[in-house]
């Protein structure tokens, strides 16, 4: 970033699916006060959003959970997106309020796929397709957005809608 | 597991003679079990068998056998119910310890349980284990889940004598070692 534009960025977005691609971009900007950090979970799968403290896989973390700590299904249209737990250190940026989390439908990843194939010619993964859909939403001037994946191995899922 | 058939089975068991029952808490992801308590504990949670239901039923159990009763479960159960809640009203309803799967030794250390060691368990994590234990260790004798299998893990006699070696002389371990002598 500092190289093409001489500046950091005024955003750093990331989808969330347990949260690895998401920490490891977000960790270089972690002392970048001015730098905004928007992870973007799936809508049917937002432990961040919509969970509550549970154990889940050896992490004590904000998981999709009910009342007795039994762990929900969760739901995404792309699979590493899938899952309803997170790595805690999502949960611990989203209470320290460093880092703000979000989500997208399957619907608006589906149309993110769509639009950066053909403005771009980029086939983005499914799940850097929901940090697309809501980067576009942000009132910023220089956004980065972590494209995780490319979309060669989705083509089936998106041809299919 | 918990569930409306166990006090009859736990009759059965401790008329079959055994000492102590194991008395699972069904959780929905049952990490270190095999496909036989994983389908055990799905049955029990389609039946309802939650937190509650469970404290109950081993209320129910503790009135009709006389040996001790532990109950098993995951962490996720007790972060959801309490740690100090669930401690309490185990008790009261008639535990006489408590094993957590997938809680580490140094996680809540004013929780009294059984604790776990494994093949993959450094001489210092067994000594703390040991240190902290509730009366016996759980020996996790494979780098697996649990189930059925044809040998004993070659782990087992090497992870007893490091039991021993700090100081874990359960009576539980002794006689294991000498069943394979």
């Amino acid at each position: 970033m500092l190289e093409t534009y001489d500046r950091l960025p005024d955003a750093v977005v990331a989808c969330v699916g347990g949260g690895s691609n998401a920490i490891g971009l977000f960790a270089g900007f972690l002392d970048d006060e001015d730098v905004r950090l928007v992870g973007v979970e799936a809508a049917g799968a937002a432990s961040l959003g919509s969970g509550r403290t549970a154990v889940l896989h050896g992490a004590r973390s904000s998981v999709l959970a009910d009342a007795d700590g039994q762990i929900l299904d969760a739901h995404s249209i792309s699979a590493g997106l899938d899952y309803p737990g997170v790595g805690p250190e999502h949960a611990a940026l989203r209470d320290s309020g460093r880092a703000e989390y979000v989500t997208a439908t399957d619907e608006e990843a589906l149309a993110a796929f769509h639009r950066l194939a053909e403005t771009e010619g980029i086939l983005p993964a499914l799940e850097p397709a929901h940090a697309l859909a809501r980067a576009l939403d942000l009132d910023a001037e220089l956004v980065l957005v972590g494209l995780s994946g490319r979309g060669d191995k989705d083509l089936a899922e998106v041809l299919d809608h | 597991m918990a569930g409306p058939e166990t006090p009859e089975l736990a009759r059965a068991a401790e008329a079959g003679g055994a000492d102590m029952i194991e008395i699972g808490f069904p959780f929905s992801d049952p990490l270190a079990d095999g496909p036989v308590i994983r389908r055990a504990a799905e049955r029990a949670l389609a039946q309802g068998m939650r937190t509650a239901e469970c404290l109950e039923n081993l209320r129910a159990i503790r009135e009709q056998v006389a040996v001790p009763l532990v109950p098993m479960t995951y962490a996720s159960l007790l972060e959801a119910y309490g740690w100090e809640r669930f401690a309490t009203n185990a008790r009261e309803a008639g535990a006489a310890s408590l094993i957590v799967a997938d809680l580490p030794v140094d996680a809540h250390p004013e929780l009294r349980r059984v604790q776990l060691v494994a093949p993959t368990s450094t001489d210092e994590r067994i000594a703390l284990a040991a240190e902290r234990t509730d009366g016996w260790l759980y020996l996790v004798t494979v780098a697996g889940t649990t189930g059925a299998r044809a040998e004993l893990s070659p782990a087992l006699a090497p992870l007893v004598a490091a039991e021993e070696g700090a100081g874990a002389l359960e009576r539980f371990v002794a006689q294991l070692r000498a069943a394979l002598a």
